[in-house]
């Protein structure tokens, strides 16, 4: 205009910056790099580092198993509840067990058919300022608990023969005729009921990654699940459940899967700019994930040699089969620090 | 009754709707409809770019969250392909409507909810593609998915797409993947327990399935067999036969 | 979201003068309906009903559960019906609509509370176990007259329904799947359908009320009165509804019930003839071949 403004440079603070242009923001951060240093995010991280995970077990009391997991900003309880199922109340349930049975197929999945493992999440209010009071779930918990629940069966992480709570009628043939007659054996042992697993998930604070941090408190309260020794009471007709510490189980796991999430992150906005720049950030916050359209969350089992459990990617065209190894690797590692806090 | 994993498909059916399509594939039937760009609510107005919104709704009983799962996966995967910052402050409505699935003999009384979701996620995805072509959406690129059950025996792993609802309820690890016409992966969704050498054969068979081989001829009008399974010929194909016919006059 | 487009001043105006000439925008004559079309799906109790350009699509599910408590002795049935935006973009979802309401309300009147299906027979052990019949009714396509379609699509669709059968022993049931069973018929005690009829009268001449059967969106539109009476081919009134507009002459409406008996005759001997065919067609591959195969090996 006038002489009076001299050709100043246009400048903001860095939280200005942020909130103004954000895609450009992020850019310029990992644009940053050079020889002796790496790409850095406006968090301070690198594209391949993790947040530090905090995991304290055990702190709800009245739970059969709880977990309390931080990452980062992102902290997520979780209570596992255990409640009993009567066979009987089981609307389709079939007590025989003929070669045509639907439980006889392959693939067939007690825990699922019967709804054994019922995972719920809720994202508090004041967790994220993006959930206000009194709204119904939003897509983002939907989504969520679907993937925990397809997760939870498809891995086969809690063994079905856990949950299964077995009565054996005592034999009340006369013992002599016993001998007599070798063909009738003892009487078969019947499922009375099953455990039902209810897997509360809460959400206290949210930054980013909502599904790693869930999937690491589900798994951290599933290992410290006890549950104590039912039995069913002929005369009373009920399970009733045995109060000693000493004759409680804890459920046998398999495997230890660690679900690890990654962002892509486009040089330019449009899909059909020229730049095809790109980074993956691994472990994002919610000021990243605004940013990024293409995710991959890969569940990985490195008790052996590296075992994968699920791939789910979408939202973009720019990871292939040479990204997805360098994914891998990385959720490799982060498979081994999370193993080892878990199992302390 | 019919072929059980030959797909077939119906354009531009519903009299109200802008585009619409059925897709019927292993047993599979959804009918999908178009609706865009049209007002939009409000609260889901973007200021640069067209809002996409995906409704699932299942052949019986009420949407749950296994649908809202699905339906954050589709949009997410048609925000990639539909030229949204073309449509800026406006509403583009996919509903995409579950109508048969495979008859399960052995299964028992439920009505099945708790199955996984990746066994329709291809038929969604190319019902929603077909409707999204007959509202003649413009696009940046057209996709195509497979769904691919592998069952491990020893050390050999055998593939086989589209299995039927034994072989996708027996198998080890079950994958969704969906290309673009330039064979780019847009959308990967894998269960099971697998490795990742697997997953590399997976993908280069998805491929092949979805995306024509190089040099492979299929525009000039070329009719291809139907008997070849590649989805983009199919995609065209379709497209061909509806073309000719809205314009069986113009000679 | 954007509201219904309501029919223009010249859309209006051709369509009373047709009227008065004693003709419909499509050709048709007042009592007559659209062509009518069912086909069934690959699955039982899936139907498909095509009248003009309206098209419902309904599905049959049944699921062992617990009866209600007040009801020991009844299963369940259920009838749910929601409009999508395929219908057109002016439903919106999981919000609805008057038409919805409507809809829901008078499948429920029609079928339900008249007693079509036996609900006496779902019961497995009383106060335990009953089967639930759901009902789904999807609207595809939304060229008027819901109500009519949608009651033939549901009772087509019940009578093509096989649930699986079912033993009882003492307290516990034994449901088998279609593998090992024939799975069998619901229990239906008579087929009551709807019709509807579209009253115009001061659109025409002092003192004439025009009826049209089977409305068009448009017809629906313009109209000033409606009823739907449900009724099954013996001549049983099962449920009436006027809900307001014009008056009526009673004996006039009288003469609506007369004509809805006839034309839900046709619509049963339509219905029962498809759904022969269909059986035809499923029992080719099935019993029959197996009945022939044995014969073969007598002779």
């Amino acid at each position: 205009m006038t002489s009076a403004a001299p050709q100043s440079t246009l400048t903001f603070p860095r939280e200005t910056f942020e909130k103004l242009s954000p895609h450009p923001y992020l850019l310029a951060h990992l644009q940053q790099a050079s020889a002796s240093s790496p790409p850095t995010r406006p968090n301070g991280r690198t594209p391949e580092q993790f947040r530090t995970p905090h995991i304290n077990n055990g702190s709800l009391t009245h739970a059969e198993g709880s977990a309390v997991v931080r990452i980062g900003d992102t902290t997520v309880v979780c209570g596992i509840r255990g409640e009993i199922l009567l066979a009987s109340n089981v609307a389709g349930y079939r007590v025989d067990k003929s070669g045509t049975a639907p439980s006889t197929k392959p693939g067939y999945n007690e825990a699922e058919e019967l709804d054994l493992l019922v995972p719920n999440i809720e994202l508090a209010t004041g967790c994220s300022p993006a959930f206000l009071p009194g709204q119904p779930p939003s897509t983002l918990v939907q989504s969520l608990s679907t993937r925990i629940y397809s997760l939870l069966h498809s891995s086969s992480l809690v063994n079905g023969a856990d949950l299964r709570i077995w009565y054996q009628p005592p034999d009340l043939s006369d013992p002599d005729r016993m001998r007599d007659d070798e063909e009738e054996d003892t009487p078969e042992p019947e499922v009375k009921a099953f455990w039902t697993l209810y897997v509360d998930i809460l959400f206290i604070s949210l930054d980013g990654n909502p599904f790693d941090a869930a999937w690491a408190a589900v798994l951290s309260a599933l290992k410290d699940v006890r549950l104590p020794k039912a039995y069913w009471d002929p005369d009373r007709e009920m399970i009733l459940c045995d109060d000693s510490v000493a004759e409680s189980k804890k459920l046998q796991l398999n495997g230890l899967p660690i679900a690890v999430t990654a962002l892509v992150f486009r040089a330019k906005e449009a899909a059909q700019s020229k730049d095809k720049r790109f980074w993956i950030l691994v472990d994002p916050d919610t000021f990243e994930e605004t940013l990024c359209d293409e995710s991959v969350t890969v569940v990985v089992d490195g008790e052996k040699e590296t075992k994968i459990l699920g791939i789910s990617k979408a939202g973009g065209t720019t990871v292939g089969s040479g990204q997805m190894r360098d994914i891998m690797e990385l959720a490799a590692k982060r498979s081994a620090q999370l193993s080892r806090i878990l199992n302390t | 009754m019919t072929n059980a994993t030959a797909s077939s498909a119906i354009l531009s059916h519903l009299h109200r709707a802008d585009g619409s399509a059925t897709f019927s594939q292993n047993g599979y039937t959804v009918i999908g409809a178009v609706n865009g760009p049209i007002e939009v609510q409000r609260r889901d107005e973007l200021p640069v770019e067209a809002a996409i919104d995906v409704i699932v709704r299942p052949a019986a009983g009420v949407g749950g969250t296994r649908e809202r799962h699905l339906e954050s996966i589709l949009q997410s995967t048609l925000r990639q392909i539909i030229l949204i910052h073309n449509f800026p402050r406006t509403l583009i409505q996919v509903t995409l409507q579950i109508t048969n699935t495979p008859e399960d003999k052995v299964a028992g009384s439920k009505i099945v909810q708790a199955s996984s979701h990746l066994a329709i996620l291809p038929t969604l995805l190319q019902t929603a593609l077909l409707a999204l072509l007959s509202a003649s959406m413009p696009l940046s690129v057209i996709f195509t998915s497979v769904l691919i059950a592998a069952h491990k025996d020893g050390a050999i792993t055998s593939l086989t797409p589209n299995p039927s609802l034994v072989g996708f309820e027996s198998a080890d690890s079950v994958h969704v993947l969906a290309f673009t016409l330039e064979g780019k992966l847009l959308l990967a969704e894998s269960q099971g327990t697998f490795t990742l050498d697997d997953w590399d054969n997976i993908l280069e068979m998805a491929g092949s399935v979805c995306v024509p081989k190089d040099g492979a001829d299929i525009e000039g009008g070329v009719r291809i067999e139907e008997t070849k399974e590649d989805m983009t010929t199919f995609v065209k194909c379709t497209l061909e036969a509806k073309v000719a016919q809205d314009l069986h006059w113009y000679t | 979201m954007p509201r219904e487009v309501e029919p223009s001043l010249n859309e209006k105006q051709f369509f009373v003068k047709a009227l008065e000439e004693n003709l419909r925008i499509d050709g048709r004559a007042f009592d007559q309906y659209r062509e009518l079309d069912l086909e069934f799906g690959d699955e039982l109790g899936v139907t498909d009903v095509r009248l003009g350009k309206t098209r419902i699509h309904t599905h049959i599910t049944a699921e062992v559960t617990t009866p209600f408590p007040d009801r020991p002795f009844d299963g369940l049935f259920t009838i749910t019906s929601e409009l999508s935006p395929m219908t057109s973009p002016f439903f919106e979802p999981n919000r609805p609509s008057t038409t919805e309401i409507l809809l829901s309300r008078l499948l429920e009147k029609t079928l339900r509370r008249s007693g079509a299906l036996d609900t006496e027979s779902l019961c497995l052990i009383a106060g335990q176990k009953c089967w639930s019949i759901r009902a789904d009714v999807h609207v595809l396509s939304h060229d008027g007259n819901l109500v009519d379609a949608a009651c033939i699509g549901v009772l087509a669709a019940l009578q093509h329904f096989r649930k699986p059968d079912t033993s009882t022993e003492g307290e516990s049931v034994t449901v088998y799947t279609l593998a090992e069973r024939e799975p069998v018929p619901l229990s239906l005690l008579h087929f009551p359908y709807c019709v509807t009829f579209s009253y115009y009268s001061s659109t025409v001449e002092e003192g004439e009320t025009v009826t049209l059967l089977d409305a068009t969106l448009l017809e629906e539109q313009l109209r000033e009165g409606s009823a739907t009476i449900g009724i099954n081919r013996h001549g049983e009134v099962c449920q009436i509804a006027k809900l307001g507009g014009v008056p009526l002459d009673a004996v006039a409406f009288l003469g609506c019930v007369q004509i809805a008996l006839v034309k839900v005759k046709e619509i049963s001997v339509f219905v029962s003839k498809r759904l022969e065919e269909e059986a035809k067609k499923r029992d080719k591959g099935g019993l029959m071949a197996e009945l022939s195969a044995e014969n073969d090996r007598v002779s």
